[in-house]
């Protein structure tokens, strides 16, 4: 920094004391530099610069949003009203099964409501360290690692033979190559899943279970290999190896079960998500951000709630924007960011993200006191009943208490009251005579 | 004179909170007037009787009657409650699963919660703290207590409760009446009903078991009488006499010591008779309904529910007075935010203003003028508070009486601020401040050259729209300060000036944009400008000093720009002026060092950028998109100077700077257009189509030709897969990996020759050519719309898929059946295939010039039938959004120091948007600094050269 700019930085700060406002750092920055650097103020004295300056903190305060103004409903305003103009349409992500992308209304109704349910596909973006997101072999060697292989997956049918206490399944070859899944490693699975003896003769694989006692046993012992995960992490629908132009790097684009893991997650998560569906996708996520390979710090997913649980309130409060501009940028509808942050950030209040859904434990009408604006808004009859048992207290601090009991509203000019003071004009009137 | 403190009247009563509980029933009987103790209702003459649900003590409906409680006639007497003391206990249906919990939780010996001493103690603790809500605490506590077999305090055994719906309690299996409910309720001391959700002084549990019934005053539940002379009770009276026919005869039954059964069916008749009055919804009971006819009966929930129900209909919205509704039409030559109010209109709403010696004169005139005859008035109200009908007979007395003090409510005039708004009302623009201007006609008169409409999303094919008039001084200074000429409706607050809605529209772009490429000859730009002025206006042509550019000559059309061209038939010699000049007429000469890039032709190194100097438009052709841009230099760069001159608050005048000069350039874009012409027909397509006809053949050839390798291809593997007889999951994944992807390559394939198409002719722009100007100028239409007119329809798609019947999908596959229904081609014209083909698939080649053929005909139809159905959905699925959203985001409001708050005065956010700049008035991203800095410091330097 130059000498220049500390002058300018505390004359700066000067001015802003005068005209009593606080510049938003990158501004203060922006304008010390800008005057800095400017040709024309090069043999400027103080004086000019002061006056520069002061003109510069005057425009920035006429341009600051007025006490009493209805944010809240601006935001809500701003973003549905170009909801009308939305189109439904889904967008396939090429080579990519079963991952749509949804947008317009029901993508921004569940942005809305997503603490309360998940998204309908639920996609991991997983960014890779040097030199896996150079190379899309090394991609595809990590997406292959972590996609779950189920042992249904690799063979072609399983028989169970109840007199022999023997569970006998016919290998796809193809498919144990393509899955990247050697004999070897699927005898050894198999031994210790079932604790039986193992064998592969041809095509066949023989499991003998001396051990298992009943037939009812034998079959759902088959039952869970079927579906027991031979490779990979459970819960990794999907892994596909994506290439991302601005980035020039591959990535590996992930579909999570809904469901997501299997095992116990660590604590934190889920003391912070309530919810178990929730902490198990949190789970799944932290597992893969846990890989060697995976660059954890650029890891994305489009549910918030599991942000939230995983990272913190403001990394969920952040997804949740993210989401909104997403939403309003695939129609091609221009809305200001600081809507999106309005919402976003009554979303995160409550220390978890909240959403705005009419009830339920995660919405936030639920958490406002005002009985009456709850009544008006749905569930009159319910609202009414548990307002009157818990003896509650409409203390009429909102907007919509008022509008019912014909009161002015605390609203712009209703925040504030001008009275005229009768005893100046009377003092006036003495003067005069 | 000594000026007088104004009369204020004694406010009505002010609502400082409102408690909420359950009415105990010595409430209910003290508030009450009367017991209710027959079911009658009016004897022979008609007349209410006493002691019956209609008793002249709860209130009066009829005229001629004198309530006896208030001794007021009807209109006049609020109404008193009355009250039936129950012959048995009943539960209130909507409490009765609470009381369940309760009894669940709590010990029938002892009354006390079945949980230890500490333990209650701390949930009291929670309770009181009212850090979590009371409800969950509830909930814990009940889930809790319930688990316990035996209770902590005085050791009795723990009874199984059930609970039928609605209103039947079992203790062991055996009824537990609600005699025996309340007094198990009764025993709980206050400490543990406070644990269990309930209130100890406004809610106590057994209150919930109506021993006492409130009956409603008569004005909530009036008759009407029906054109036959007979009288219609209310769904509620109906209700209430069946109430007290019952109640009364299983006293009777009581007094008489009948049979126990007996009494039990009646009990429970009375049981049923007070749910269905209290909700007559109630899953499990039969719904109660009209003697004659049969419609369900209206509970007291019934009344309060709904969209029509009491909240949302009355209470969170409100009827109005002073309010009018009309057709809209537009009308170029009124001022912007002008609004152009019907005669009829004016003289019906009023404007109510106080006689002051100033005024008096005035006032005294329109009082003279009476109701009829405009401008007049039509009541005036003394100072007493009597209001007086002005009329033919008595405006002479009226208008001599008239005196300081008074208040005349006067017709409309021009001026009055009104509101002015368009249904439906989905954000700020969709209501503005207008100001009056009375006119003939029937139709409510909207601003056409710079047009006010597009906030409101109004056209003139019929849409209506309503006024509202501000009837006290606040409301009107609001009305015109804050919702008029405002920032916020040139600028909404969506996304601030990138979002512009108030400015020269279609013809009127279309007009501009050709008027910054025309040479005109000098007379007629001054017979242009000459029609530009409207009547008493600032503006003055005959002030205007227009320097001739150039003199016409045989071969200038050579001379000039290749977009350029010269309007009207001038002689050689004749003095012309370019159309940028005269647009420079309207630009302040402060506007200085605008450079805007268009959309029209961006690529053009002299007229692609349209640069101001010192209000003059030096060079560069004008579209929507310089217009919108210039309209915000104007108020941003006009504010910046004001602001940086030290003049305090800009935006008004800023904004009303903007729209002065808007209006000036939209009118000239629109006499412009008038005057030499512009339309868009058969010949500007036919010209488009004959110049790419063939071009565009071999577009679609091509991509058609691609789009049958890949079905082929597609076909093949998927037959492949179909052969396989294995099944398992991954295999099914790759048959329908496989027919997605193909599917959707071909999509994309026969997507592609329509957006080729639009390439080819964005690359060869006729700028001279209509078809091109309409949509390049931004005035209306895009190129997609041309490319579909002149050459080709394009892929149809459904739901974002090639249209198509059910497919074989995962199931085919498994179970190998492809045959067993309508299945795999769109219609019954086609051969069955995996894989539609391509014109089967809703590609259209044909453009609407050359018309379509059957098959695409119908395709296309069924593409334009899923908009529809679309829009249809989307209307419903947003406005349900907007109000979840709205009501949830309503109290979110900016204190003072910059903090967003909710009603419960939780900070939200310690600064708005981070910066705490206001959306609507950002200039760039919040303070466009390098802007900013140009004007400051022109102000600055020109303020010292001064000095």
């Amino acid at each position: 920094m130059s000498g220049l700019e500390d002058r300018i930085e505390g004359l700066l700060r000067e001015v802003c004391e005068e005209e009593d406002v606080e510049l938003p750092v990158a501004l203060e920055r922006e304008i010390v530099e800008r005057v800095a650097e400017d040709e024309d103020l090069k043999e400027a004295d103080e004086e000019t610069l002061r006056r520069v300056l002061r003109a510069l903190v005057r425009n920035y305060k006429v341009r600051m949003i007025e006490p009493g103004d209805a944010v809240g409903v601006l935001a809500a305003q701003s973003m549905c009203e170009p909801a009308t103009q939305m189109t439904m349409r889904t967008f396939h992500l090429a080579g990519v099964a079963e991952i749509d992308v949804t947008t317009g209304i029901p993508a921004l109704e569940r942005v809305l409501s997503l603490p309360y349910q998940g998204p309908p596909t639920w996609v991991i973006y997983l960014r890779l360290k040097e030199p896996y997101n150079r190379d899309e072999e090394k991609a595809e060697a990590v997406a292959r690692k972590i996609r779950e292989t189920r042992f249904e997956d690799l063979v072609r049918e399983i028989e169970v033979n109840p007199e022999e206490r023997v569970i006998e399944a016919t290998l796809d070859r193809e498919e144990m190559e393509r899955l990247g899944v050697d004999e070897d490693e699927l005898t050894e699975f198999v031994r210790e899943f079932t604790g039986g003896a193992c064998q592969v003769e041809g095509d066949t694989l023989r499991v003998v279970l001396t051990d298992v006692e009943s037939i009812s046993e034998l079959a759902e012992l088959a039952n869970e290999l079927r579906e027991a995960v031979v490779k990979g992490i459970e819960g990794v629908l999907h892994a596909s190896v994506q290439y991302d132009e601005e980035e020039e790097e591959y990535y590996i684009l992930v579909r999570g079960s809904p469901d997501g893991t299997s095992g116990r997650p660590p604590k934190w998560i889920s003391r912070r998500a309530r919810n178990s569906k929730v902490a198990k996708r949190a789970y799944l996520m932290l597992k893969l951000m846990q890989l060697d390979e995976v660059d954890a710090t650029r890891v994305n997913t489009n549910d918030p709630k599991v942000i939230d649980v995983l990272l913190g309130i403001e990394a969920g409060r952040n997804a949740v924007i993210e989401q909104l501009e997403d939403v309003y940028e695939s129609q091609g509808i221009s809305v200001d960011r600081r809507h999106f942050m309005l919402i976003s950030d009554m979303m995160a209040f409550w220390g978890e993200l909240r959403s705005v859904r009419s009830m339920g434990g995660y919405s936030i009408m639920e958490l406002k006191g005002s009985p009456l604006t709850k009544a008006a808004f749905e569930y009159v009859s319910r609202v009414l009943t548990e307002t009157a048992t818990s003896g509650d207290v409409e203390e009429l601090r909102g907007i919509l208490e008022n509008i019912i009991v014909g009161r002015p509203v605390p609203v712009g000019t209703g925040t504030v009251e001008v009275t005229v003071d009768y005893s100046r004009f009377r003092e006036a009137e003495e003067e005069e005579e | 004179m000594v000026a007088e403190e104004p009369h204020v009247q004694d406010p009505p009563k002010y609502v400082r909170r409102i408690l909420f509980g359950i009415l105990p029933p010595e409430k209910i009987r003290k508030m009450s007037k009367v017991e209710v103790t027959t079911p009658e209702t009016y004897d022979e003459d008609g007349y209410p009787i006493e002691g019956g649900v209609m008793d002249t003590r709860m209130g009066v409906i009829d005229p001629g009657l004198r309530c006896r409680t208030c001794g007021q006639p009807a209109g006049k007497c609020p109404g008193h409650f009355g009250h039936i003391e129950l012959a048995r206990p009943v539960l209130h249906p909507r409490f009765a699963e609470r009381i369940k919990d309760v009894l669940r939780a709590t010990c029938p010996e002892c009354g006390r919660v079945r949980l230890p001493e500490d333990d209650i103690e701390e949930y009291r603790r929670e309770v009181r703290e009212g850090i979590r809500p009371v409800k969950s605490i509830a909930a814990e506590v009940v889930e809790r207590a319930e688990d316990r077999e035996s209770c902590p305090h005085c050791g009795a055994e723990a009874p199984k409760i059930t609970y039928q719906k609605p209103t039947t309690i079992l203790m062991d299996d055996e009824r537990l009446w609600p005699v025996d409910v309340r007094s198990w309720l009764e025993k709980i001391p206050d400490g543990d009903v406070e644990i269990l959700g309930f209130h100890p002084e406004r809610a106590r549990p057994e209150w919930a078991v109506l021993t006492v019934l409130p009956v409603p005053p008569v004005t909530m539940r009036p008759s009407i009488i029906l054109e036959t002379g007979e009288r219609a009770e209310d769904d509620l009276t109906h209700k209430l006499v069946d109430i007290v026919r019952v109640n009364l005869r299983l006293k009777e039954s009581l007094e008489s010591g009948a049979p126990e059964p007996i009494i039990e069916d009646q009990w429970d008749l009375l049981q049923y008779h007070v749910t269905t009055y209290i909700d007559n919804e109630i899953g499990g009971v039969p719904v109660a309904r009209h003697r004659t006819g049969g419609k369900p009966l209206k509970g007291i929930v019934q009344r309060l529910k709904g969209k029509e129900g009491r909240f949302r209909q009355n209470l969170a919205g409100k009827r109005v007075n002073f309010s009018a509704r009309s057709v809209i039409t537009p009308d170029p030559e009124l001022d912007p935010f002008t609004l152009g109010v019907p005669k009829m209109v004016a003289k019906e709403l009023t404007v109510p203003e106080r006689v002051t010696e100033w005024n008096l004169e005035r006032l005294r005139k329109l009082v003279l003028n009476g109701p009829d005859k405009y401008p007049g008035a039509n009541y005036v109200i003394k100072r007493d508070g009597s209001r007086i009908r002005i009329t033919e007979e008595n405006k002479e007395q009226v208008a001599e009486n008239l005196e300081p003090g008074d208040i005349v409510e006067r017709h409309l005039m021009d001026g009055d601020p009104v509101m002015f708004n368009r249904q439906p009302t989905l954000h700020v623009q969709s209501e503005l401040g207008f100001r009056t201007k009375v006119m003939p006609g029937k139709t409510f008169r909207l601003p056409a050259a710079c047009y006010m409409g597009v906030g409101f999303n109004a056209d003139f094919d019929g849409d209506e729209m309503n006024l509202h008039v501000p009837q006290s001084e606040e409301a009107r200074a609001e009305v015109h300060e804050l919702m008029g000429a405002y920032v916020y409706h040139l600028w909404p607050p969506k996304d601030g000036h990138q979002d512009v809605r108030n400015s020269p529209i279609h013809e009127a772009i279309v007009g501009l944009h050709l008027l910054s490429r025309a040479w005109i000859p000098l007379k007629e730009a001054y017979q242009l400008l000459e029609e530009v002025k409207k009547e008493g206006d600032w503006f003055d042509p005959s002030e205007v000093e227009l320097e001739p550019e150039a003199e016409y000559s045989r071969d200038f059309e050579r001379k000039i720009h290749r977009l350029e061209f010269v309007c009207g038939h001038p002689s050689p010699g004749e003095p012309l002026v370019t159309g940028r000049q005269l647009l420079s007429v309207f630009l302040p000469e402060w506007l200085d060092g605008v450079k805007i890039r268009n959309q029209v032709c961006p690529e053009d190194e002299e007229h692609g950028t349209v640069v101001i100097k010192r209000g003059r438009i030096v060079r560069g052709f004008l579209d929507e998109k310089v217009v919108h841009g210039i309209m915000g230099e104007l108020v941003h760069r006009y504010a910046a100077r004001k602001v940086s001159k030290g003049e305090g608050y800009p935006w008004f005048e800023a904004a009303e700077l903007a729209l002065k000069v808007m209006d000036k350039v939209g009118r000239l874009g629109l006499r412009f257009v008038t005057r030499y012409g512009f339309t868009l027909g058969m010949d500007e397509l036919e010209e488009i189509y004959r110049r790419f006809r063939e071009e565009a053949e071999k577009i679609c050839r091509r991509a058609i030709k691609r789009a049958r390798k890949l079905i082929r291809e597609g076909e093949r593997r998927l037959r492949e897969v179909e052969e396989e007889d294995v099944c398992n999951r991954s295999r099914v994944e790759r048959g329908e990996m496989i027919e997605r992807n193909i599917e959707s390559e071909v999509m994309a394939t026969l997507d592609r020759p329509r957006a080729e198409v639009e390439r080819l002719l964005e690359e060869n722009r006729d700028l001279f050519n209509p078809a091109y100007i309409m949509p390049e100028s931004g005035a209306r239409g895009s190129i997609t719309n041309i490319a579909r007119m002149a050459l080709i329809g394009g892929q149809q798609a459904i739901m974002g898929e090639r249209p198509h019947r059910a497919k074989h999908n995962t199931e085919h596959i498994m179970e190998k059946i492809v045959n067993y229904s309508y299945t795999d081609r769109v219609t019954p014209h086609f051969e069955k295939s995996l894989i539609p083909g391509i014109k089967e698939g809703g590609f259209v080649r044909h453009g609407f010039f050359e018309g379509l053929d059957m098959v695409e005909y119908f395709l296309h139809a069924m593409s334009g039938r899923e908009g529809l159905i679309d829009k249809g959905f989307r209307t419903a699925d947003s406005g349900y959004l907007h109000r979840r959203y709205v009501t949830t985001a309503l109290d979110l409001i900016v204190d003072e120091d910059g903090r967003v708050r909710d009603s419960a005065n939780n900070i939200i956010q310690l600064a708005y948007g981070e910066d705490r700049v206001d959306p609507a008035k950002k200039w760039g991203d919040g303070m466009d600094v390098d802007r900013v800095l140009d004007v400051v410091k022109e102000v600055v330097l020109e303020e010292e050269e001064e000095e």
